[in-house]
């Protein structure tokens, strides 16, 4: 849709020297034709709106990668990584030890809701790091090019708490996503299963005090000529070490009770 | 004489990023309210979809996980109003709000989602995440008129 309107307005650009051409044709401009006409010149307002062109195309024909809504095998690696499993605890205790530990962590609470087991918090810290800016020096050095880098860096954490169970089988199916039926897959991932699984999995989503945390970071980094990027924290030390303190503030917990 | 073909290249100039522009730049009542391309109605339908149970945490908490799974983190959650939101950063910004609210013995649950600054109108996406939330959920999502 967008695409077509810029190209009318392209073809009118390479069309307007020439109406320009026609209108004018008393011999005082003659010269000034010529000079229109000569390559320096013509193609200027051609080039122009080929500059132009991508320009108003990516301001407003943006459109969502078509992988955004879909669990891709990175995602399902991240989901292990950011997941454990406690037994034997409430969710509430959980919760409390998680905020415990995020406020060990420095991180200042957002949001929450008990009933569903969320947790949401946040903090502002620095973002320089050491080896990047020997790299934007090196850079600098090199090619006399002044690379940015991270000034500062705000950082998100969600944390939800949720009933163990299900979390063992919606991977088993997200990996025949190509199934029409949903329902389909489903059932066929249960009986792909082992039986002692499927029943394991049964056992575990009725019985009370087993629980999933699965604990999600991410960041805004701001560099120092003011841009910004953003991403979801994937390294698997991060997530070890804040599932040790996590399970160590557990068992605090636990002992208090 | 320079000078005065410099103006009208200059003009066109202008022309073509009115033109270019004027094609996707909407008012800012457009903005405000979203009003500039489908009707309430169209929106909706490819928004919403209804769930055969009458359990609405049940339903909010597998909206939950299953936005983690695709990535997003939780911003906020509340069980009273049955509303979730979530972020995805992936060198790109994703916002998601999904709303669960019970009609009869079903599940109605309405997302909708801004990809960057733009509001995400593509039916597509919205099709996805209900497919995603139908397998969490062993419910088909059905359309609701």
């Amino acid at each position: 849709m967008t695409t077509s309107s810029h190209r009318k307005s392209f073809g009118s650009t390479a069309s307007d020297p020439s109406t320009i051409h026609g209108t004018h044709d008393s011999t005082a401009m003659a010269a000034v034709h010529s000079k229109i006409n000569t390559p320096k010149h013509v193609p200027n307002p051609v080039r122009r709106a080929l500059l132009i062109l991508p320009i108003a195309l990516t301001g407003c024909a943006t459109t969502v990668p078509p992988d955004a809504f879909t669990v891709t095998k990175a995602l399902l690696d991240q989901r292990q990584l950011q997941s454990r499993r406690f037994n034997g605890i409430t969710e509430e205790s959980a919760l409390v030890s998680s905020s415990n530990v995020l406020q060990d962590m420095g991180y200042n609470l957002e949001n929450s809701e008990v009933s569903l087991g969320v947790l949401t918090a946040n903090k502002q810290r620095d973002a320089t790091d050491a080896g990047e800016i020997v790299g934007a020096v090196v850079l600098a050095l090199l090619f006399g090019v002044r690379a940015p880098v991270s000034k500062s860096q705000s950082i998100r954490v969600s944390l939800v708490i949720q009933p163990a169970g299900s979390e063992s089988v919606i991977p088993e199916f997200y990996a025949g996503a190509a199934v029409s039926s949903p329902i389909d897959a489903a059932k066929k991932a249960v009986k792909k299963m082992p039986k002692a699984d499927s029943k394991a999995v049964i056992d575990v989503a009725t019985k009370p005090g087993n629980y999933v945390v699965r604990v999600t970071f991410q960041r805004v980094v701001t560099r120092t000529d003011n841009s910004v990027y953003v991403e979801t924290i994937g390294d698997a030390e991060i997530y070890q070490e804040f599932f040790d303190k996590l399970s160590k503030s557990v068992f605090i917990e636990a002992q208090q009770v | 004489m320079n000078t005065l073909f410099k103006i009208p290249a200059k003009l066109c100039m202008l022309m073509i990023i009115s033109l270019t522009l004027g094609g996707c730049v909407a008012t800012m009542k457009d903005q405000v309210l979203d009003t500039n391309s489908e009707t309430q109605l169209q929106k909706r339908s490819y928004q919403t979809r209804a769930f055969d149970t009458p359990d609405k945490q049940k339903v909010l908490r597998a909206v939950i996980s299953t936005l983690q799974d695709l990535g997003f983190i939780i911003d906020r959650a509340d069980a009273t109003l049955g509303s979730v939101s979530a972020t995805k950063l992936d060198s790109y910004l994703l916002k998601i709000t999904v709303t669960v609210r019970p009609r009869g013995e079903q599940m109605l649950v309405r997302a909708n989602a801004q990809y960057n600054i733009t509001p995400v109108e593509d039916p597509k996406p919205y099709q996805d995440f209900f497919s995603s939330l139908s397998k969490s959920l062993f419910l088909q999502a059905q359309n609701v008129d």
